[in-house]
Formats: C-alpha cells, structure tokens, sequence
C-alpha cells in the first residue's frame, strides 16, 4: 500500500516538477558554487556571511512553490538580495564580531598588507555598483561578460563601472599617499 | 597626459592584482549541496501519516485563506489599493524606490500565505524584481506576529503611510 502510494506520488506532476527544479538547482551549484559565492561576497564583503547568504538562498529556492522561468539567474538574485539584507543586518546590530577578511594576498610583503588596508578602507566610500565590480573583476578574475550576467547588466555598463570605480579607488589610494 | 593618466590606472591595476579574494571553506560546496539533497530526499519520502497530515494542513490552510479572504474583499478591497498607492508614493518620495514596483511586490505580497515573519520576509527577497524595494520592504514587516498575509501586509501598508504623514509634517 505504501509502496503504490509513494510510486504514484514519483509520478505525481507536483513531485516531478519539484524534483526536477532540485535537480536543476544542484546542477546550477555545481557548475556556480564559486560564482555565488563570490557575488555575495562582492557585497558582504564577509565570507563567512557570504557562504551563509548562498546557503540560505538554495534552501530559499528550492522550498519556493511558484513556477521559475530561468533558475539561474533567480538564483543570482535571491543570493544578491540577500546579501544586502545581510549587511543591512550587520549595520543595525553593529556587529563585525567574527568577520574574516575578504582580501589577501597572492604573495607574503609588508606592501601588499599595507596595500589590503588601503583598499579596505577607501573602497567602501566607492558607489555601491563601482565596488561590487572592482571586486569581482580586480580580486577574482571574473570576466566582464559573467559579472554582467551576475548582476543583470549588460557588459558595456560593467566594464565603465569598473574603469570608473578603479579610477576613483586610485585617487581615492593617492590621495592619502 | 591622457598616455600618463593610462599608464598609472595600469600600474595601478597591476599593483592590486597581487591581491585576492578568501576563497570559501572547505564545506561550502558540500553543506550546500546536502541541502539540496535533504530537499530531494523530502520531496520523495513520503509515508502515509505525512500524507495524512498534509492533507489536514491544506484543509486548515483553506479554511483560513477563504475566511480572511472574504473579510478582505468585503471591508477593504477600495481602500487597500488607494493606501497602495499612498504608501507608494511616500516610499517612492522618501527612498526613491521604484513606486510601481513597489505596488506590484505589495500586491504579490498580500496574496501570499504566511508561517512566519520569517517566511515573508523569505518570499520577499526571493520576489522583488530589485534589491532596494525587497530590503526597503522587509523593513516594514512587523516583528513578533504570527503573519497572516493580511495582517502582515495592512501593517507594513500602515508603517509606510505613519512614515509618509511624519515626513509631510
């Protein structure tokens, strides 16, 4: 009885649509993991909240019940949003207990730690498009065509971000140089 | 000068790429698919008394939408869609979010069933079409209610207004 229960359910168009969006979802991870993650942390600025945003998101998606038309990059904008809501959380509780850094470097020098700490400090007084793309472009070679796709852009837009948020970093550097 | 100004946004782009990013943990990709596997498996593990007690839920569930429903449509359909566009235009007004926007996604909102403050604040990050209305939005969601789509979006309809007659004064 409960065998012929669960093999009707297998073929239940409510269960093969939800099964088939979980497999959808698994295939989306394993091929963005890093992507997701770094889109996050482009905002979090956190990786331990990133992870969690990205975490949170796949539970997100995967118990919504609507129909989703392209998974991939509602995903991308469910792990954004959520980001956001995450630093917005940080803000109110004033909490940077427990943050990790998000920068380091490729190679061991007093230049390049001094360099993190600059770029920490100034990059955050860049406009909030500028920052994520400087992020994602400059700390983890993401290409112009796949930040776009992450942040619903056209590549046009992405790559003047970047040029703009990269020379107002440099000014931003220089100034206090 | 402009050769100049290039070359130093080079050198200075040379200078940054010996910087990069934290790569995640070690169990990033592993708890993340454990959760889409933990899914799976509930979305196949089905027993009689899961059945029984879903059924139980849905019936309940109905019963509560069809009530709050009809108390909906008799006491305020009109007045809900003008404070709407009221909440909008203060939000719109004060934020710069997207007013339309904002009307859909409180519209979308409204016709959804809720668990928990947290659920609507799930769906509304996972719906809104842009980053600013969803988090503008969830600011509004009132803590400690059990939300029913109603309660919870008369009470974010009415911190919106409350915000717009404080800015006016």
């Amino acid at each position: 009885m409960l065998e012929l229960t669960k093999s009707r359910l297998l073929r239940d168009p409510e269960t093969v649509k939800v099964r088939s969006r979980l497999d959808e979802l698994d295939e989306i991870f394993c091929r963005k993991n890093l992507e997701l993650y770094l889109s996050a942390l482009a905002i979090t600025r956190d990786p331990n909240s990133a992870e969690d945003c990205v975490h949170d998101s796949l539970i997100a998606v995967a118990e919504l019940k609507q129909d989703i038309k392209e998974l991939e990059p509602y995903l991308f904008r469910v792990v954004r949003n959520k980001a956001i809501h995450c630093v917005k959380q940080i803000a109110k509780n004033d909490s940077s207990e427990g943050i990790r850094d998000y920068l380091v470097t490729r190679s061991d020098s007093y230049e390049n730690a001094k360099l993190i700490d600059q770029i920490k400090e100034h990059i955050g007084y860049l406009d909030f498009n500028h920052q994520q793309v400087l992020i994602m472009k400059l700390f983890s070679d993401l290409t112009f065509d796949e930040i776009a796709k992450i942040t619903e852009n056209s590549p046009n837009t992405v790559a003047s971000w970047y040029r703009r948020g990269l020379e107002k970093l440099q000014e931003k550097v220089h100034e206090n140089q | 000068m402009k050769t100049n100004k290039l070359d130093s946004i080079e050198n200075f782009e040379r200078e940054l790429s010996q910087l990069e990013l934290a790569k995640p943990s070690e169990n990033y990709v592993r708890k993340g698919r454990e959760i889409i596997n933990e899914r799976r498996a509930t979305a196949t593990n089905f027993d009689i008394s899961t059945l029984f007690s879903n059924a139980l839920a849905i019936v309940g569930t109905a019963a509560v939408i069809a009530t709050i429903f009809v108390s909906f449509v008799m006491n305020a359909e009109s007045s809900f869609q003008s404070d709407l566009d009221n909440a909008a235009s203060a939000a719109y007004e004060i934020e710069k979010v997207d007013a339309h926007r904002l009307v859909r996604s409180l519209e979308t909102f409204s016709q959804q069933s809720f668990a928990s403050v947290s659920t609507a604040e799930e769906f509304l990050l996972a719906n809104c079409q842009d980053c600013h209305t969803a988090t503008y939005l969830s600011a509004f969601i009132p803590e400690n209610i059990e939300g029913t789509p109603d309660q919870i979006s008369r009470l974010m309809q009415e911190n919106i207004v409350t915000l717009l007659s404080n800015t006016d004064s």
